[in-house]
């Protein structure tokens, strides 16, 4: 079985994508893409917010199109300054890689304040 | 007891068995001893990817790496060598690689990369494709859909013959890259007793098979082999050929050169 389990930061305000970052890769992306055949697994979310807003785990089944559709799979809503959120998933929040062009991403809204988030993932092809 | 140590490596005593599909024969070692054995685990570092590289993309196009030792997002490499810089070896461009009088000495390494999720695949020799669909309608491996590992690849390394690696990131992320071997360098004899090769290679004998990533006969391959042992491997035939097979593998082991007839 393949299995790299990582996990990616990100900061933000406003609305939008957060810029992820992580010591597996260089720079920053606002999704990640799952290869063909694979599963991307999140096992755990940490966020942290300093004003209300929401966070949000979404998917797309194509992230290469002009305007993905992006779906909600998880949220955290924040109602106010210093609410903090940690979710340790028994069974993991999995997104499969049906055609290779899947992704994730970490989505940020209404937000008032500022937001960080850490979500430890895997990217495998076991079940 | 297993044939096989923690590493997936051969113990010694043990036997090993190399086919090669593209021509149904086989060549089986003892492995008499190894000789970095309690040292099997080299940590070789990044991928050596420069940012003066060009690497093509799963997407048509290309990208150099944004710093060293990275494999840049949906981008995959060209044949690979692992060097190392220490001007005793024989081949500082290639870790592996060794002349055909080294035919007492065998290579068994198992390639680990990180992230597991790179796809990984080898050219026998360097620069040659081995997998095919449809006979050889069709390439495939790292740069295609199928007919790739992810994370790991075992192979051996025998004299005389230079094996290229390719690794591809069909993810969007361009990645750290690192690479453990996981090898053994077996000091190695070649049975010569016809009925003890032929319970082998039937299966009455255990012994750990690895199937070469060897689907076109390349000539360098061939060479490679006659060079190192002074034939082509024994042919594996049925049990219900086994006069045939002594036969036939009697007349083969007298080519074996001195150095590793067992």
């Amino acid at each position: 079985m393949t299995s790299e389990l990582f996990t990616v930061y990100g900061s933000g305000s406003g609305t939008g994508a957060m810029d992820l970052q992580s010591d597996i890769f260089h720079g920053t992306v606002n999704s990640i893409r799952i290869p063909k055949g694979m599963k991307l697994k999140v096992w755990a979310r940490r966020a942290i917010a300093d004003g209300a807003g929401t966070i949000e785990i979404q998917f797309t089944h194509d992230v290469t199109a002009g305007t993905p559709t992006w779906v909600t799979i998880s949220k955290v809503v924040f109602t106010a300054a210093g609410e903090q959120d940690l979710t340790l998933y028994k069974r993991p929040i999995k997104v499969m890689g049906y055609s290779g062009k899947e992704a994730v991403r970490a989505y940020v809204s209404s937000g008032s304040g500022s937001y960080s988030i850490e979500l430890d993932v895997e990217i495998t092809d076991g079940d | 007891m297993n044939l096989l140590d923690k590493y997936g490596l051969v113990r010694e005593g043990g036997l090993l068995t190399m086919y090669l599909p593209a021509t149904s024969r086989a060549f089986v070692f003892r492995v008499k001893a190894r000789a970095n054995k309690g040292g099997e685990v080299l940590n070789y570092g990044p991928l050596p990817t420069a940012t003066s590289d060009t690497l093509s993309t799963y997407d048509g196009g290309s990208v150099n790496p944004s710093v060293d030792g990275t494999l840049p997002a949906r981008a995959y490499t060209e044949s690979i060598k692992f060097s190392y810089e220490n001007t005793s070896l024989y081949d500082t461009s290639d870790i592996w690689h060794v002349p055909e009088d080294y035919r007492d000495r065998l290579f068994h390494v198992i390639t680990h990369v990180t992230p597991e999720f790179l796809r990984v695949g080898v050219e026998v020799p360097s620069g040659v494709t081995q997998t095919y669909f449809q006979r050889t309608k069709m390439a495939i491996g790292v740069t295609g859909d199928w007919g790739f590992s992810r994370g790991k690849f075992e192979m051996l390394h025998i004299p005389k013959l230079g094996v290229g690696y390719r690794f591809g990131n069909d993810t969007n992320l361009e990645v750290y890259t690192h690479v453990t071997f996981h090898y053994a360098e077996y000091i190695v004899e070649v049975p010569t007793d016809p009925q003890a090769i032929f319970d082998v290679l039937t299966g009455g004998i255990p012994s750990h098979w690895v199937a070469m990533p060897v689907t076109f006969y390349d000539a360098t391959i061939k060479s490679a082999l006659i060079s190192t042992y002074g034939f082509e491997g024994f042919p594996v035939m049925p049990k219900w050929s086994k006069d045939q097979a002594i036969e036939v593998y009697n007349a083969l082991v007298s080519a074996i050169p001195m150095e590793v007839r067992g």
